[in-house]
């Protein structure tokens, strides 16, 4: 996974995936994720930061275009927040708290 | 940030935000909504009779494990009088169907209904691994979609079941519609949107309870029920995302989430207006449920989505119109057209493309339907779709034996 | 139609045109290496071909007391100022030209409008979504004048989206045909009442339609027997599945083909439409810009100056924002650009498709309050129950209420958020 940037604070969250999209992690449905606790501009974390990060560390399929498309969610992909459609939390300018369950669904594989 | 609350129970957190009107609900208001829907197109399209037998094509995924818990929970709450029966069908995919095959098998005792897994081989004497084989990776999901579409009715048939319904979601109906237009296939339009199909001359009818259903809320439904289901791809669908019908359907939902009930919508409205189909998609009024001739529907239809629209499947799209474009040269240059077409003994009358008013007196060619003389499956073929790839098949296996 | 310049070869004739066989291809069409010049002819002769077959449906009708037919054919060209309608216009103007220059009279008398839809009521409302947000009244008064200059022979008029005197009178989107009296069709309602909240798509789309309205209103007061609109085949398919995602199906025959539209009572109504690429075109259809036309490049001079927003040919609009901003229309320009470049004949067919579509008007001839187009009972009585849709008296909408009679399905869509 990452490798170490420096002492900065991270939040500690747990990240699901499933529909099909854990293929593209490992093919592992739940992982323990320490998210940075500010982008490199400082602002808190948010969905945004967390969907790049997980691109950049987590996932080791070289089909990003899978789970993101035009630096967005691939339309198709639902988001929960602690359960929550994402879209009652602000979709990506979400902020992250400790201890979040962020699942991303796909409805775009079959059975 | 205060949660927001359910605006049916007005106690409970909202978790869903609905697609089709917004409304934000909490878990259990929307299962409830969820299965109210779904009982009324039931009831509104009289889907089902008391003490019907009636088989859910189930694939152990999302869509076909929610009809299954549905429909189950339906049957008993509202005393529907079903004999409900899993139906399975195994391509014959090592590796592919085996996680699946055990995610309906676990629903089999969770939903305590018996189940049917009928293989390919016992139908038609080949596996898809030995199809593969043979005629390789491309083009193999049409043998699949054929061999799939009969399964269902072949093997309900040898449940003595009359009655197959399958887990097709709004997504899918929209995306089926917009396929359609960018073919060309007004019959095919037509029969896409029905939400019952196959008529007295058909031994097995089909139906689309989760027609109006959006794939979200299934997923969702799936979700918060905590439903065993299975998600997969086809290790032989090749991933054609881009530019699919599909990933089209999921940016319109992502820009306007009513977009796919209203291409639902509009494809029964201009199902319609197909010149020379009389019959009205409305099924609550009338007395009958609207009902339209199965044929080869669904043709691509394996459990993963990609391949639903594979790029292949434009490509020979394209390729065909293409020919036929051979013709629009006479647009701008008649005569010499016209010699060409005569040197083909091709001398068809062709129509401006455009224009023309009301063209209502132009009918679209409906396909009339038989039997296969092979196997006795609908068609509109002498010989059916699966009987003719058989053929061919069976010819190429006779040559590598030689 | 898909064109797209080549780099010049080095050789001569490495590449010959299909059509010629004498010269160098340098544009691909739908996927043929063609010159520049068959190509240019291609597109003109499409085109012309369509005015022929308008002029006939719009000749003039002969006096009651015999004679020949003394009217003059007048024609309302609905200019968004991008690509399309912008090459339909020279290509209207080149069909004139060559009429006097033969010692023939002008076969038709053209009215030139651009709709400004980014003010309502002398507000702006924001940039237009049809013209990725180069418009703007100046630029718009800007650009005319140019045109104005280029195109003497004919007038040019810029019009906000709202300005329209009212006739209650009338109750449909009809042109008047040359035999009946005026029966203007009614001034496109106002913006004013939507609610606040409403998403790019639904925005999009109100303007989109209200935008065909005010041509077609246009149309009538100011004597036209029909609107042209520079639809490009791809503009055409791109319609019908947009119209379609917006719950319009029932509409698309009306808004994608060339025709009279729904006629109230009588049916007398006339409205008729080229379009640049010898498609379809049509009155009922929004001046969206489709980026596949020929490039204006060819044409000397030059029209390139003249287009107010030049996409080039073929490029898909930049990555957004985010997914959720576009307006329905942008999301189907976007995925036939992906489509065209691979399967134009696809793209080419739609239209094809769409016009055997039967066109079915209201059985009372009430059209929609806001769009115009018709109103359809039926599946709206079917589809109450599965959207638990509440109408309110006479099945006018709270929506509906604000624009003074019932709306479609695919208006209630829009005005619902």
């Amino acid at each position: 996974m990452s490798d170490a940037t420096e002492a900065a604070a991270t939040i500690p969250i747990t990240v699901d995936f499933s529909g099909g999209l854990e293929m593209l992690f490992d093919n592992q449905r739940r992982h323990a994720v320490d998210l940075p606790a500010a982008d490199p501009g400082g602002k808190p974390a948010t969905i945004v930061l967390l969907i790049d990060h997980l691109c950049k560390h987590l996932m080791k399929d070289p089909r990003t275009d899978m789970f993101v498309l035009d630096n967005h969610i691939r339309p198709g992909i639902l988001v929960l927040i602690n359960d929550a459609d994402w879209e009652l939390e602000g979709e990506e300018a979400y902020e992250i708290q400790p201890r979040d369950n962020i699942l991303f669904v796909s409805t775009l594989h079959g059975g | 940030m205060a949660p927001t609350l359910c605006v049916n129970c007005k106690t409970e957190r909202a978790l869903i935000k609905r697609p089709k009107n917004h409304a934000k609900l909490c878990k259990s208001c929307f299962i409830t909504v969820f299965e109210d829907e779904v009982h009324h197109t039931i009831t509104s399209s009289r889907l089902f009779y008391p003490g019907e037998k009636v088989a859910i094509g189930a694939s152990g995924g999302k869509d076909s494990t929610v009809l299954a818990s549905v429909l189950k929970t339906l049957n008993e709450r509202h005393g529907y009088g079903l004999e409900l029966v899993l139906l399975s069908i195994d391509e014959g995919i090592k590796g592919y169907r085996d996680d699946s095959l055990e995610t309906v098998k676990r629903n089999a005792v969770q939903y305590q209904m018996p189940l049917k897994v009928v293989g390919y081989d016992e139908l038609y004497g080949w596996t898809m691994d030995q199809v593969v084989e043979t005629i390789g990776k491309k083009g193999n999901c049409t043998y699949c979609g054929v061999f799939r579409r009969q399964a269902l009715d072949r093997g309900a048939k040898m449940l003595g079941i009359k009655h197959v319904v399958t887990g097709h979601n709004a997504d899918d109906v929209a995306e089926t519609v917009l396929m359609n237009l960018l073919r060309g296939d007004l019959s095919r339009l037509s029969r896409s949107t029905s939400i019952v199909t196959g008529d007295s001359r058909s031994e097995v009818k089909r139906s689309k309870p989760l027609k109006y259903s959006y794939e979200k809320e299934i997923v969702l439904y799936a979700h918060h029920k905590k439903l065993d289901y299975f998600s997969t791809e086809c290790i032989y669908s090749p991933e054609a995302f881009r530019g699919s019908a599909r990933g089209l359907i999921k940016q319109l939902e992502r820009v306007r989430p009513t977009a796919i009930l209203d291409i639902v919508r509009s494809g029964e409205d201009m199902a319609r207006l197909v010149p020379g189909d009389p019959k009205s998609a409305c099924a609550c009024k009338g007395q009958t449920p609207a009902v339209s001739a199965p044929a080869e529907d669904d043709i691509g239809g394996c459990g993963s989505q990609n391949a639903r629209t594979p790029g292949n499947e434009m490509a020979a799209m394209d390729k065909q119109l293409r020919e036929n474009e051979a013709h629009e040269v006479l647009e701008v240059d008649v005569a010499k057209a016209m010699s060409e077409s005569k040197k083909n003994g091709d001398d068809k009358a062709w129509d401006l493309p455009f224009r023309g008013g009301n063209s209502a007196s132009k009918t679209v060619a409906r396909q009339v339907l038989g039997n296969c003389k092979r196997c006795g499956y609908m068609s509109s073929q002498d010989i059916c779709q699966a009987c003719m790839l058989l053929e061919g098949l069976n010819k190429n296996r006779a040559q590598i034996q030689i | 139609m898909a064109s797209a310049e080549t780099d010049p070869p080095a050789r001569p004739l490495t590449r010959p045109c299909v059509k010629c066989r004498t010269q160098e291809a340098t544009l691909d069409s739908r996927s043929q290496p063609v010159c520049k010049d068959c190509f240019t002819k291609f597109i003109a002769t499409k085109c012309i071909k369509q005015i022929g077959i308008l002029g006939r449906e719009t000749r003039p009708a002969p006096p009651p007391t015999g004679g020949p037919p003394t009217g003059t054919r007048r024609y309302l060209l609905g200019l968004s100022l991008g690509v399309s309608s912008t090459v339909l216009l020279h290509l209207l103007n080149e069909n004139v030209e060559f009429q006097l220059a033969k010692g023939r009279n002008a076969p038709f008398e053209l009215v030139v409008i651009h709709v400004d839809t980014t003010t309502h009521g002398g507000e702006a409302v924001g940039p237009s979504p049809g013209l990725g947000g180069a418009a703007t009244p100046a630029t718009a008064e800007a650009a005319l004048a140019r045109l104005r200059a280029r195109y003497p022979r004919f007038t040019f008029q810029l019009v906000p989206l709202p300005t329209l005197t009212p006739n209650p009178q009338t109750t449909l989107t009809t042109i008047p045909d040359h035999t009946t009296t005026a029966n203007h069709p009614p001034p496109p309602p106002s913006l004013g009442v939507l609610p606040q909240d409403l998403t790019a798509a639904s925005l999009s789309d109100i303007r989109t339609h209200l935008t065909r309205r005010t041509l077609l209103s246009l149309a009538a007061q100011q004597n036209c027997q029909a609107l042209l609109l520079g639809h490009s085949t791809t503009a055409l398919a791109e319609l019908t599945l947009a119209e379609a995602a917006k719950g319009r199906g029932v509409a698309v025959p009306w808004l994608v083909g060339d025709g009279p539209l729904p006629a109230a009572g009588d049916g007398e109504g006339r409205g008729d439409g080229v379009s640049g690429d010898g498609g379809g075109g049509g009155k009922g259809a929004p001046p969206i810009l489709p980026p596949h036309l020929p490039p204006p490049p060819l044409t000397s001079p030059p029209l390139t100056p003249l287009i107010l927003d030049p996409l080039s040919p073929g490029t898909t609009p930049a990555a957004v924002v985010s997914h959720k901003d576009l307006s329905i229309e942008q999301v189907m320009t976007r995925y036939f650009a992906e489509v065209e470049e691979n399967y134009p004949s696809v793209v080419a067919n739609v239209a094809r498709t769409t016009a055997k579509l039967m066109r079915v008007a209201s059985e009372d001839g009430e059209g929609c309050a806001l769009c115009g187009m018709p109103l359809d009972e039926d599946g709206d009585e079917r589809w109450r129950g599965e959207l638990g849709i509440q109408s309110g008296e006479d099945g006018v909408s709270a929506a509906g209420m604000g624009f003074g009679g019932r709306l479609c399905y695919g208006c209630e869509r829009s005005t619902g958020g």
